[in-house]
């Protein structure tokens, strides 16, 4: 259940955009991908989730290397992926077909439920807040893969109440199920928070990954609103990496 | 309970009901005037109850001559649906296909549909087969270029969602980019709904023996203008309440769609 990068390189056209990219995550972690704006990590999570093919060097995931998409279906991406002609529950049960049976759409109302959406399965995405539809794409993408998770930046527009809320759902969901993956972020916080290492992409172009911090187990499993020495000395240094 | 007060910016956002009766009101007001009082030969423009008692004097064959023509438009633009809609997406699922068929439908769609219909006679005859193919080309080509434009506003976020799930190309059509794309093919449709009335009218006008085309180009040789103008009117009624028609099926299967009335209203 692994994810590995092997001297992963990609261009657009005749420009190189990565370069060298070499990652091994385990089984069961999520690692935060964080660089500045434009350096390649959405392009990553592209070719992780088999979107685009790398010009050079190989993907794989669970020992099978990447070659077309459909592998990992559990992806949450910046945009608005709902479909709005939906419910939220029908947007659960978008990728079971037909085969939508009592089971099914009990799963899909526990789901709403785990992120507290509860009684709100009837909804249209546009009766929904920016909060409440991140939401249902976390549980969309949980209920559609219970091994991996590829994220892409998906609190991005979220106020900071929101988005806390929303890292404390994710820091349980995550006891209760564990799944390997890819986070990226641009808020180093939330990368420390959340993930199980941070892989920071350098900003010269290409880039590269120049160093990946490991999150002390003194940090996992700590309430998100929770401070100390620790947690902002390992900011600090993500940081200064970030900066280079 | 009233509705709380908010700004409205679009014109579309409503307003009281009298203003809809209003326009109408000021229109006939307009007409009874200037065929009453002179200003306007009456032979040329009659007032609106003698545009009305014509009906008498046409009789029940009158209802005949209208069906004929809603019955043509409607089948008509059937047609059109059917080919523009397979057309356009034919043209976006397959590149080749896409290649092949937008040089034909974007030289096919400057030229007047109605320089046609000469053309049309000659091939069918005055049969209803001709009539009925001149609809359906006219407004195909409208409905292509809708439905080719509509399913490039999908938001590609959407479609990558449906590649990453693994979707194969004809659920990725069927089940994302159609129901996606539905909302933007409305004013095209509402178009070429209008378009198949103007096609139907020209083509009675050539060698019909039913249907309101036909009845207006027999009034204006004898001179019978309320007979013409009541022909109008019927026109104009049918394609306000197809159109309304469109409307309601639109509002209702697009109501997901957040338009601005939701946002702004």
């Amino acid at each position: 259940m692994s994810i590995i990068l092997d001297r992963v390189a990609f261009a657009y056209g005749s420009s190189l955009v990565l370069k060298d990219v070499s990652v091994d995550i385990p089984s069961s972690q999520i690692w935060a991908l964080v660089g500045r704006s434009g350096v390649g990590k959405t392009t990553l999570l592209q070719m992780v989730a088999g979107v685009f093919a790398p010009c050079s060097g190989s993907i794989s995931v669970d020992g099978v290397v990447v070659v077309r998409p459909g592998h990992i279906k559990g992806v949450v991406f910046q945009d608005d992926t709902l479909l709005g002609w939906l419910s939220a529950e029908q947007n659960l049960l978008f990728l079971n077909g037909h085969k939508n049976d009592a089971a099914a759409r009990a799963r899909a109302r526990a789901w709403l439920t785990d992120v507290g959406l509860g009684g709100r399965g009837e909804l249209l995405p546009k009766e929904m807040s920016a909060g409440m539809k991140k939401r249902l794409e976390f549980a969309r993408a949980l209920m559609n893969d219970d091994r991996y998770v590829l994220a892409d930046e998906p609190f991005g527009t979220l106020d900071a109440l929101t988005r806390r809320d929303l890292w404390r759902m994710w820091v349980q969901m995550r006891r209760s199920a564990k799944r390997t993956g890819i986070w990226c972020t641009h808020d180093p916080e939330e990368a420390i928070r959340l993930c199980d290492a941070v892989m920071i992409l350098s900003s010269s172009r290409p880039s590269t990954i120049i160093k990946t911090l490991y999150v002390p187990e003194s940090l996992k499993g700590v309430d998100v609103t929770h401070e100390s020495a620790e947690l902002l000395r390992v900011r600090a240094e993500l940081l200064s990496w970030l900066a280079q | 309970m009233r509705r709380s007060r908010s700004t409205c910016v679009l014109g579309s956002a409503g307003a009281a009901p009298i203003f809809r009766f209003a326009g109408i009101m000021a229109f006939l007001v307009t007409w009874v005037v200037l065929s009453t009082s002179g200003i306007v030969n009456s032979l040329l423009l009659p007032p609106p109850w003698r545009v009305l008692g014509s009906v008498q004097d046409i009789g029940p064959v009158l209802l005949l001559h209208t069906l004929a023509t809603l019955t043509r438009v409607l089948a008509g633009y059937a047609g059109g649906l059917v080919f523009g809609a397979g057309i356009g997406v034919l043209m976006q699922y397959n590149r080749h296909a896409f290649a092949v068929l937008d040089g034909i439908v974007e030289t096919g769609r400057p030229i007047p549909t109605v320089a046609l219909i000469p053309f049309f006679t000659l091939v069918f005859g005055f049969s209803e087969l001709g009539r009925f193919w001149v609809v359906t080309l006219g407004t195909a080509l409208l409905i292509t270029v809708t439905v080719v434009e509509a399913i490039e506003r999908v938001p590609t976020a959407i479609i990558r969602w449906g590649l990453v799930l693994g979707l194969p190309r004809t659920q990725l059509f069927q089940r994302i980019l159609l129901p996606a794309a539905w909302p933007h093919m409305r004013t095209g449709f509402r178009l070429a709904l209008a378009l198949s009335f103007t096609l139907v009218i020209v083509a009675e006008f050539m060698g019909a023996t039913y249907g309101l085309g036909h009845l207006i180009s027999v009034a204006k040789v004898t001179l019978t203008t309320p007979t013409l103008l009541l022909c109008i009117a019927i026109l104009g009624l049918l394609g306000w309440m197809t159109d309304r028609g469109l409307r309601a099926l639109f509002n209702h299967t697009a109501r997901w769609e957040t338009t601005v009335r939701d946002t702004v209203l």
